[in-house]
């Protein structure tokens, strides 16, 4: 065990020094940063929208209605509404920083041979793998964590903006409980992109390849789970071939990290869209989180299995 | 117990799709010396050393490393040894410290209190903070050493370690090795290109091409059975002198070169030739002792030598 300590020491300190991990992360706080200046764009615009009559786009809009959706807006911005903003960003981003920084780290050791330069060490294959993913866990939690904290502190911008003063009385201790839950099961959901990235690449033995591959299948899974969402856009609703489709795709789309990571990062409420229509693939958290562990034991075997079978050089 | 032999393999061979790498390969490596390992380029060399640390698996035979089945996992064996192999890898955005502070936690034990003692012994300690991006290809063969030395290893195995080092840094490569044989008890195993420094610094080699060994034993045996004795004489006393050294049975052969004769005989004989010529009336011109280098035999051995 202290041999497999002092290697997750010596991951976390290439992790800590590398620069993508925290330019990754500067990213996701720019990209929290431009969520919450989008909330109070548009909160403003339907504030005005209550005395023009229309939207940002020209749209009619009652002034009940844009009332309603400034209030809603007001709510978000506002302590605890604001709390769950976070996850909008950790949510859809977090897993494209995840398997950038899995696939590039895993691929370069490589691609660069610095895989050779420690394995003549003597660490077990399983032991610096395991390791390594740990390290990587580990560095998201962190990051994770001063997502949460630049979320204090931009949700007392927000609720200044939204109501010119900062009212935190109305955040309780369930409420922050609740909110370090949820941060702890967004960190877990990051866990079966780790392994797929980092599997791929030892598969790949390259960075660039790795990459690919895992913002490919990222990209996949983004892409079928928002599937559902272009047919009710275009009006097929749940009927005709769209819903064939739409019904055929389904089942496999709940087998997918994508889905499985909404179930139980958001404890079994995924649709951030009111529009979503109430889909067969529904699950339950429980049932989530052992989909993500199986996934997360298939990514994992398959890079073990990967590492053991294949020569290291040559 | 420890064993006689560092390094043992039997039939090692390893097969890239269809292309043999090395075939059949069977060496020992005592203990307590520098061993050099010599081949062309593609003979085999660096992946020989790849199974002897368990980064390539063989396709057939065993080795052992520091009597540790290769088989049966190499994890303790790779503990007692320090390598390098191929051009020096490190992680370009640390420095050269926080490389080695990297290597010494993969090691583990007391390897990271020898950090800066060793970056001091190859010459890097006033460099050890720069990143390593920023190394010339010698600084990074240094790292590379003093990677291998962190955990004062009893078996040193290292590939080219010389590659791209100045005059001076491989002086002082060969001074380190050779002290560590001598006065510590380690073993090192070699392998270069550059002859000459092999030569100076191995007490054994092994030549391997295509993949199998065509020559191994001590330096200085397969120097001195190399030796020959270089005859300089009178264009009209060749025949004569010729005829009458072949007929002598310490002689093992007569090549005639220009009006030179070189004799395959110990260079001690250089006396009983001058005897024999001059009770035939034959008096040379010059008398030379010729030493062969090892670069002599290993070209000529691989096939690549031009002149002969």
């Amino acid at each position: 065990m202290g041999d497999w300590i002092a290697l997750l020491r010596a991951e976390l300190l290439k992790i800590g020094r590398r620069r993508l991990g925290w330019f990754l992360l500067l990213a996701l706080m720019a990209a929290f940063v431009v969520h919450a200046r989008n909330l109070n764009t548009d909160r403003l615009d339907y504030q005005q929208a209550q005395e023009s009559g229309s939207g940002r786009f020209g749209q009619p809009l009652t002034p009940e209605g844009a009332r309603a959706t400034e209030a809603e807006l007001v709510r978000r911005m506002t302590f605890p509404g604001f709390l769950d903003e976070l996850w909008v960003i950790t949510g859809f981003w977090g897993p494209f920083a995840v398997v950038i920084l899995a696939a590039i780290h895993m691929g370069e050791e490589y691609e660069s041979g610095t895989i050779r330069t420690l394995m003549v060490r003597g660490p077990s294959r399983n032991a610096w793998f395991t390791a390594k993913l740990a390290a990587l866990l580990l560095a998201i939690g962190a990051a994770w964590l001063l997502l949460a904290l630049e979320g204090g502190l931009l949700g007392l911008w927000t609720s200044h903006q939204a109501t010119g003063s900062v009212n935190l009385s109305a955040v309780g201790t369930g409420h922050l409980l609740a909110h370090a839950a949820r941060l702890l099961r967004s960190w877990s959901a990051t866990l079966p992109y780790l392994a797929f990235a980092s599997a791929a690449g030892i598969l790949a033995r390259a960075a660039g390849p790795a990459l690919a591959l895992g913002l490919g299948a990222r990209f996949a899974e983004v892409i079928s789970g928002t599937a559902g969402q272009f047919l009710v856009a275009f009006g097929m609703g749940m009927e005709g071939l769209g819903a064939n489709i739409y019904r055929l795709w389904a089942p496999l789309h709940v087998a997918t990290m994508e889905w499985n990571a909404r179930v139980w990062s958001t404890w079994g409420v995924p649709y951030d869209l009111p529009q979503e229509l109430p889909s067969p693939l529904h699950t339950s958290p429980g049932l989530a989180v052992l989909i993500l562990l199986a996934w997360t034991a298939v990514w994992v075997g398959l890079a073990l299995r990967t590492l053991h079978r294949r020569d290291i050089t040559g | 117990m420890t064993s006689e032999y560092v390094i043992r393999t039997w039939e090692l061979t390893k097969r890239f799709g269809s292309t043999l790498a090395v075939d059949g390969l069977t060496m020992e490596v005592p203990r307590g010396e520098v061993f050099g390992f010599l081949g062309p380029n593609g003979a085999g060399k660096t992946t020989t050393i790849a199974m002897l640390l368990g980064l390539v698996r063989p396709t057939a035979g065993s080795a052992e490393l520091l009597g540790r089945d290769l088989r049966r996992g190499l994890g303790h064996a790779l503990r007692r040894t320090g390598a390098t192999i191929e051009s020096p890898a490190f992680y370009p955005y640390l420095s050269g410290r926080d490389n080695m502070r990297v290597v010494a936690r993969v090691l583990g034990g007391a390897a990271e209190a020898r950090i800066d003692p060793v970056l001091e012994q190859v010459g890097l300690g006033l460099r050890g903070g720069d990143k390593f991006k920023v190394y010339s290809m010698g600084m990074k063969q240094r790292l590379a050493l003093a990677a291998a030395l962190l955990n004062d290893p009893e078996l040193l195995i290292l590939d080219e370690p010389t590659n791209g080092l100045d005059p001076a840094g491989i002086q002082e490569t060969r001074t380190l090795l050779r002290r560590m044989v001598d006065e510590q008890g380690k073993t090192v195993f070699l392998s270069s290109h550059l002859l000459h420094e092999v030569q100076q610094v191995c007490d054994r080699v092994a030549i391997i091409d295509h993949g199998r060994v065509i020559a191994q034993g001590r330096v200085d045996e397969i120097l001195r059975r190399r030796e020959s004795i270089e005859v300089e004489l009178r264009e009209d006393e060749l025949d004569r002198a010729e005829t009458l050294l072949c007929s002598q049975p310490w002689v093992k052969g007569v090549v005639r070169e220009g009006n030179r004769l070189r004799l395959g005989a110990d260079p001690q004989a250089s006396r009983m030739v001058a005897e024999v010529l001059g009770s035939a009336g034959i008096f040379p011109c010059q008398l030379t002792r010729v030493s062969n280098t090892l670069e002599d035999f290993f070209l000529e051995l691989t096939g690549k030598n031009n002149h002969g």
